[in-house]
Formats: structure tokens, C-alpha cells, sequence
């Protein structure tokens, strides 16, 4: 798990620029995987980017639910959780830093937070990760082709999102001012 | 590569040194490993009852356990509540459960389920196991 659960958590860190958001996230998506090892080892693929994969439909799910209960970390009972939030506390100071100092990153994750799953899939493990159209198609088990469409679909509308005057909404819109 | 792709590839991302929250996590996880959401302590009750009518059938001359058992089911008004409420209710409970583990780890192998899941399907098969009693 230590190997994995760094890049793991900062891709959905970088995903959904919250960092309590992330923790829930990365909790249930190794939660999951722990429980689906056994089949995991029946795919022979990257186990990261199975982890991705899991990390995603996770992070979707999440925001199709919309609600921060019944993730792992709110089923694991008050002692268990105080232990968890001892060292989380910390953590979460220095993640919420992190976030501010890149603050045109934040635009950007806010901006793409509007589009549809799919390219908010695409585009985060294309521009965020640094993955190349085939990985981001072997994670997201798609073909290289529909990556490909959806990449520059998605680059297309994340741009008219992005012009000057909508990136002063989006400003304004992160920091609670509309 | 158009401007706007290569802003987006040298803008600088926030990135993840240390996570001190990483190994209570793994603990947390390791731990979780087959915890039921319900404790089955409460199967507890119909199952003594079992063993209480096992042992008297055993140690009291022409006694049988199918006798016994109606003989309790006549006698106390708490049978349906160990013998139908409780196996039910903790049957249910199991299989929610489970079927919500199954859904939303993208329907794994049963092997797979049942082997992070056993004390859930034990007590599935103890409730039925108490149910069938029922009909005798």
C-alpha cells in the first residue's frame, strides 16, 4: 500500500482540489482494492493502473452521490476515527497549503469540475498525471482512438470555459464570493 | 500541441511529499478485514435454545428434539421473536450487506466477496439454518 497510496492519493487530490474530498476518496479506493486483490491478480495489468482505475470510479461515484457520509472512514467507529484524524490533522494542514500555492491549478480543477465525467477522466490523467493516450486508455478501458476524441473534445470545451472573463467567474466562484 | 494543451502541461500542480495519515490507514484497512456491520451475538439466543433442547433431548428419557421444540413453540411467546424475528431480521441485514459490497466493488468474483465477507454469509446460513426449524 505505501508504494501506491501517495501517487494515488494525489491524482485525486489533483482531481477534485479538496483535500478532505481526496481522503475520502483514496480510503475507499484501497479499501475496494484490498477486497478485490484476488481479482486483480487475475487481469495481469499494472496494479497502478488498476489503482487509477478504481481511483476514478470512485472519485465519479463520489460526486454522483454528492454526500461525504457512508464513505469508508465515516464506518470505521469513533476510536478507530480519532486515531486516523490525529495524523490526518496534520496532513490536511499541509495539503490545504499546497493547494493554495497553485492557484491557477484551482481554476482549472474548477473549470473542469463542470464538464461531463468523461472528459473530466481524460483530461485529469492526461495533463495532471502525464499519462500518454494509451495508458489513460488502459486504465479507463477504453480504445486509444475514444481517448483520443474525448481528449481533444474535452480540451476544446475546457477552453471555452477557460477564457478571460469566465476565468474571473471561476475565480470568484472558488474563493465563495458568487 | 496548441498554447492553451501546453499551459495546461507546465502549470504547476500541487504535488504529495509525506502522508503521515498513510500507515494508520493501511492498519485501518488491514483491521476492517471482515468485520460485519452487524454482530451476530444476537443468533446467540435461538442458538442456546437449540443446544438447551439438543441436551434435554438427550438427557431426559423419551424426549426428541422435534418434540421439545414444539412443546417450546406452544408454551413460550418469546419463540417467534428467537426462532422468526431475530434469524430474519439478522438474515436481511447480512444480505444487504453483501449485496451492497457486491454493487459497489463492481461485482467481484464470490470467492473473492466471500472471502473478505465470510462471518456475513456464516450468519446468512445460521439464520437460515434456525428459519427451516420453523417449518417442522
Amino acid at each position: 500500500m505505501e508504494m501506491y497510496y501517495r501517487p494515488i492519493f494525489g491524482y485525486v487530490l489533483r482531481r477534485t482540489g479538496d483535500a478532505e474530498d481526496a481522503a475520502d476518496i483514496a480510503s475507499e479506493t484501497f479499501m475496494k482494492a484490498f477486497l478485490h486483490l484476488q481479482r486483480y491478480r487475475h487481469e495481469g495489468k499494472p496494479i497502478r493502473n488498476w489503482l487509477y482505475r478504481i481511483a476514478t470510479n470512485e472519485t465519479n461515484m463520489y460526486f454522483r452521490r454528492k454526500k461525504r457520509s457512508g464513505s469508508f472512514l465515516d464506518r470505521i467507529g469513533p476510536e478507530l476515527r480519532r486515531n486516523f484524524d490525529n495524523s490526518w490533522t496534520l496532513d490536511r494542514e499541509q495539503l490545504d497549503e499546497e493547494l493554495k500555492q497553485h492557484e491557477q491549478f484551482q481554476i482549472v480543477v474548477s473549470a473542469l469540475k463542470t464538464l461531463p465525467a468523461a472528459y473530466q477522466d481524460v483530461l485529469s490523467l492526461r495533463y495532471f498525471e502525464g499519462k500518454d493516450n494509451s495508458e489513460v486508455a488502459d486504465i479507463l478501458m477504453m480504445k486509444e482512438g475514444t481517448v483520443k476524441s474525448l481528449v481533444s473534445r474535452g480540451l476544446e470545451k475546457l477552453r471555452q470555459i477557460c477564457n478571460p472573463n469566465q476565468t474571473i467567474a471561476l475565480l470568484m466562484l472558488s474563493y465563495g464570493l458568487i | 500541441m496548441d498554447s492553451f494543451e501546453e499551459s495546461l502541461e507546465k502549470m504547476t500542480k500541487p504535488s504529495v511529499d509525506k502522508l503521515k495519515h498513510e500507515r494508520v490507514l493501511s492498519e485501518l484497512i488491514v483491521s476492517s478485514r471482515g468485520r460485519s456491520v452487524l454482530a451476530g451475538w444476537w443468533l446467540s439466543i435461538p442458538l442456546y435454545l437449540i443446544a438447551a433442547l439438543v441436551m434435554k433431548s438427550m438427557y431426559v428419557n423419551n424426549s426428541g428434539v422435534i418434540d421439545n421444540l414444539l412443546q417450546i413453540k406452544a408454551s413460550s411467546g418469546l419463540y417467534w421473536v428467537y426462532m422468526l424475528v431475530i434469524p430474519l431480521g439478522v438474515m436481511i441485514m447480512n444480505i444487504r450487506i453483501l449485496m451492497v459490497q457486491y454493487r459497489e466493488s463492481a461485482a467481484p468474483s464470490l470467492p473473492s466477496l466471500l472471502s473478505v465477507y465470510w462471518y456475513n454469509a456464516l450468519m446468512i446460513l445460521m439464520s437460515i439454518m434456525l428459519l427451516t426449524l420453523n417449518f417442522i
